[in-house]
């Protein structure tokens, strides 16, 4: 109870921080998911199911804050985060190369699913959503995930004392 | 049994809890539309809106002084515009008389500052600090001095939701200010449109501007959508191919106005 209390105010932050900070540092209209560098990082250590339901509840309120087509959020972001625990599944301690792997598969994951969803809307079809915001909006996402994880992993050492 | 039931549960709890969210998730879609959705988009937007509200004025901020001077040039520039601008109103309130005509639709402005935005994604909404106490309204333009930006479609006490121009969507009906050739505009990719569904034999170069038609009962007409930067013929031969660059910069967002009827004497 008290863990999904502090998932939940934590997301809360960061879908502020998501709309009110992220476009300020989006170049050529291309921004990154904050908050589904958030959610990667809660779901990698937990089991996957835990990390289906984060990814549902941080989609559904990106659905309903970002006045998308109700759903294609939450559909991507709880396959994505699916993933991150599957991948991080039985593993005992978590190395950062393969956080940042399972970080790229998820958007890759999350950014695919979303593209198909709203290329069936668009004028320029799934390549040129592919070409022009699946790639760099996952490459972006990556970017800023890997300094917001390099960040904390060594605040973490830091506390630690190590 | 239950241990049968508990032991399934354990094996398969992944996959049964991702069926699910898969499902709801089809199933939202589905309701996309409806009035339960409605009210729970209002609501999200209320919550995160006030929060929203509030965290825009760090970045706002840093952005109060270098607006300021900046402000200040285009005021100036503005009120020597507006001393001719008054001049032409009056003339052309004249000449409309001469001629019988109906007086046009007047619109008010309410202007207001963008605290949110949907990045990650395609960019398809902007979050207003402007809600229905400041008279906003659903499906309110939205525009800049640049040009068309979108409109409202969700409204709560303080803050507001708009569709924005780079949204698959989104569709505004544009007239070639020049020839008067009337299409439909619809956004590509990052600042480029189509215009559709305007013949072959239509009068339209490169350079032309594409202003509102007019037709709309949401936008005011004359309102710079963008310029042509590319006309060709469509495989099928019966329609041109007309790409166009929006005349403002999505990316760039900051200000906005919201554009309010004053009164409509042509569309009662």
């Amino acid at each position: 109870m008290y863990e999904s209390l502090i998932f939940f105010l934590f997301l809360l932050i960061v879908v502020v921080i998501h709309f009110t900070l992220a476009p300020l540092i989006q170049i050529l209209g291309v921004g990154p998911d904050i908050i589904l560098i958030y959610l990667v990082y809660w779901s990698v250590r937990r089991e996957s199911y835990k990390g289906v339901i984060a990814g549902f509840v941080g989609g559904i309120i990106q659905d309903l804050v970002q006045a998308t087509i109700m759903g294609i959020y939450s559909l991507s972001k709880s396959i994505a985060c699916f993933f991150a625990g599957y991948i991080m599944r039985n593993k005992k301690s978590i190395p950062f190369i393969l956080l940042i792997f399972t970080l790229f598969i998820t958007v890759f994951i999350h950014q695919m699913i979303y593209s198909v969803f709203t290329s069936l809307h668009s004028a320029g079809g799934y390549l040129s959503l592919v070409l022009r915001y699946l790639i760099p909006s996952s490459f972006y996402t990556m970017v800023v995930g890997v300094a917001v994880y390099g960040s904390i992993e060594l605040w973490k050492k830091k506390k630690r004392g190590d | 049994m239950q241990y049968g039931i508990s032991r399934f549960w354990h094996r398969y709890r992944d996959y049964l809890v991702l069926g699910t969210a898969v499902i709801i998730s089809f199933i939202l879609m589905a309701l996309n539309d409806s009035l339960f959705i409605g009210y729970m988009r209002s609501g999200a937007s209320l919550i995160v809106g006030s929060m929203e509200e509030a965290a825009s004025y760090v970045p706002a901020l840093f952005e109060a002084k270098r607006e300021n001077r900046i402000l200040k040039r285009q005021l100036g520039r503005l009120l020597l515009d507006y001393s001719r601008y008054e001049e032409v109103v009056q003339e052309n309130i004249r000449l409309r008389d001469l001629l019988g005509l109906k007086k046009e639709v007047e619109y008010d402005v309410i202007p207001a500052e963008v605290i949110g935005a949907g990045v990650g994604g395609l960019p398809g909404s902007i979050h207003l600090n402007v809600g229905l106490r400041d008279g906003c309204r659903k499906n309110m333009a939205i525009v800049t001095p640049e040009g068309v930006v979108g409109k409202i479609i969700l409204v709560n006490t303080t803050t507001s939701i708009g569709h924005i121009m780079t949204d698959a969507n989104f569709r505004i009906s544009g007239r070639i200010k020049r020839s008067r050739v009337v299409g439909i505009v619809r956004w590509l990719y990052g600042n480029l449109c189509s215009m559709d569904g305007v013949s072959v034999g239509a009068d339209v170069e490169v350079g032309d501007c594409i202003v509102t038609s007019g037709y709309s009962q949401i936008y005011p007409g004359g309102v710079e959508i963008g310029r042509v930067v590319e006309v060709s013929d469509e495989s099928s031969g019966l329609f041109k191919k007309i790409l166009i660059k929006t005349a403002v910069d999505f990316s760039r967002l900051e200000e906005v106005l919201v554009v309010k009827k004053k009164f409509d004497n042509g569309r009662q």
